[in-house]
């Protein structure tokens, strides 16, 4: 059975979520809701200026969901912090798709890609 | 046929060509019946064969291969009304239930409802009964009641009663059989009680889940409108029906406008056509209409009450086979007789679509999410469920393999 080998990743991730939890005061927060099963998922992002530089210090996530949803929940917020915001132009569906490391069918996209709609409707002014 | 059932049962996989040997689904425990089931060759070869020698737009052409498909086109209303117990002038093809639905709040917007007056529903009903229903009150300023389920997924039938003695009521809406809950609804009681409590209401059956899976006459259940859908029942997608009286039928107005439905037409006035054809505007859906009728054919062939008597056995199997499972919470009741031939359910903490993304590994096809019953979920406060249903060609392997398949999805998840 191939999921023993490559859902390892998201199973661990499914049991010990990173960054779930909230940020008190965030500099941009989102609400995101799956239509296929009703899941929401709440962001979190706690940027800080320094000389022209705007960087992603903090990115939390909350929310119930498959374990597909939470886990790239955890590999996004992870992988975004410590970023420029301007980098977050970079970040699409491919890079969730690499992120997660498993065959995302068509059927479960709204569950892998929830993350990112929840950071576009950050509406941070350089990731539109 | 009948006293063969069993026998006819068993070998019925091979009519499916989609579990025949050379398909890549073959070995596919196929439980998503609830959401379409799969189509045996009798019915795909009667697509075929109406483009292959019946093909002509209906009632439009005077030569032979028009009337042909005229003919084709009548003779498969024909079919279906004897199967639901209807007239054949009461029973219109629309696309589907969804389709049925919204034809039926399209026409009850005009002249039909005072202000103030009400829609009473269940909690239970699909997004295709409640979202239209809830979008008419809302345009018409319209109250939307709701009766509730108890903890066991049955219909509190006395919050029922008092609603209607309580309100103006002027369209009862509910389901025949749960795509959730499971639950059969004692339709008869029901219909009782509104006659009695509220004389001047229309009822409206969805009956997705129990045409095809059960006996259901329209006449005996004496309800005003019933809907269904084809491809829940071995039929072609994009084919269904609404059925009503006959009466109700002629003084209500068409939702739909266009070609075949007129009977004389200027610039400034049109008189409608006389029902069915009032209600079916446009070239109509024959190779649909010939391949429910087929779909018919098949289901009649093996006796409804056979089906029944399939299914609950599946069910009442499965119920036993869950209860040894302690990390399985099911929904709806617990005595199999309630239920039509499926079974929603969660597995402790793990999400709904991790449980179906483990059981596909396993070959093995179930729904998972809200089933286009979101406020159902709500107020049972669970936000989703998975859910395994029946059909002809489920038997009890399936079922101790869907049992395998939950061992070890509760194993993943520890
Ligand atoms: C109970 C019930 N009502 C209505 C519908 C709507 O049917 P359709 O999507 O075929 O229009 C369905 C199935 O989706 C159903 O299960």
């Amino acid at each position: 059975m191939n999921y023993d080998l490559y859902s390892q990743q998201i199973l661990e991730l499914w049991r010990n979520p990173i960054n779930k939890g909230e940020i008190k005061n965030p500099t941009y927060s989102s609400n995101s809701n799956n239509p296929l099963c009703g899941d929401k998922l709440e962001l979190f992002i706690k940027t800080k200026k320094t000389g022209r530089q705007t960087v992603i210090v903090q990115a939390k996530f909350n929310g119930e969901g498959c374990a597909i949803s939470q886990a790239s929940a955890s590999l996004l917020t992870t992988h975004i912090i410590g970023l420029n915001i301007s980098e977050l132009k970079n970040i699409d569906t491919n890079l969730v798709r690499k992120l997660l490391g498993v065959p995302i069918s068509a059927n479960r996209e709204k569950c892998a890609f929830l993350i990112l709609d929840a950071l576009e409707r950050c509406k941070i002014s350089n990731f539109q | 046929m009948k006293t063969s059932h069993k026998k006819y049962l068993q070998n019925i996989k091979s009519d499916f060509p989609i579990f025949s040997q050379n398909s890549a689904w073959k070995n596919l425990v196929y439980l998503d019946n609830a959401a379409t089931s799969q189509k045996p060759k009798q019915v795909i070869n009667s697509i075929v064969d109406y483009y292959s020698s019946s093909n002509a737009n209906p009632h439009r052409g005077v030569y032979e291969l028009s009337v042909k498909s005229t003919e084709v086109y009548k003779s498969s209303r024909q079919k279906i009304s004897k199967f639901i117990d209807c007239k054949p002038e009461e029973l219109i093809f629309t696309k589907g239930a969804t389709d049925s639905l919204n034809g039926i709040a399209f026409s009850l917007s005009k002249n039909f409802f005072l202000k103030n007056q009400a829609i009473l529903i269940t909690v239970a009903e699909h997004h295709s009964v409640l979202v239209p229903l809830q979008q008419l009150a809302q345009s018409l300023k319209l109250k939307l009641l709701v009766v509730p389920v108890n903890s066991q997924g049955i219909l509190d039938i006395l919050e029922y009663e008092r609603l209607l003695k309580t309100n103006d009521v002027r369209l009862i809406a509910f389901t025949h059989a749960s795509n959730v809950l499971g639950t059969i609804n004692p339709v008869k009681e029901l219909v009782k009680i509104a006659r009695k409590e509220s004389p001047s209401s229309l009822i409206l059956l969805d009956a997705c889940q129990s045409v095809g899976h059960l006996p259901v006459s329209f006449k005996d259940l004496s309800v005003d409108f019933l809907v269904f859908s084809g491809h829940k029942i071995l039929g072609p997608m994009g084919i269904g029906a609404l059925v009503a009286k006959k009466e109700i039928l002629e003084k209500l107005s068409p939702f739909s406008f266009g070609g075949d439905m007129v009977d004389t037409v200027t610039i400034n006035k049109t008189t409608f056509a006389s029902i069915p054809r009032k209600f079916e505007a446009g070239t109509p859906n024959v190779q649909g209409a010939v391949g429910l009728a087929s779909a018919v054919d098949y289901l009649q062939n093996i006796g409804l009450s056979n089906i029944r008597k399939h299914e609950a056995k599946l069910v009442k199997l499965t119920l036993a086979e869950f209860e040894d499972l302690d990390f399985i919470r099911i929904l709806g009741p617990t005595k199999s007789t309630l239920r039509n031939g499926l079974i929603s359910f969660n597995v402790n903490k793990v999400h709904s679509h991790d449980v179906a993304w483990i059981l596909d590994q396993q070959n093995i096809a179930i729904r998972a999410g809200h089933h286009c019953a979101m406020p159902l979920h709500h107020s049972m406060n669970v936000s989703s469920s998975a859910r395994a249903s029946f059909y002809v060609y489920n038997d009890e392997s399936d079922v101790s393999k869907l049992v395998e398949g939950l061992k070890k999805v509760n194993k993943v998840f520890s």
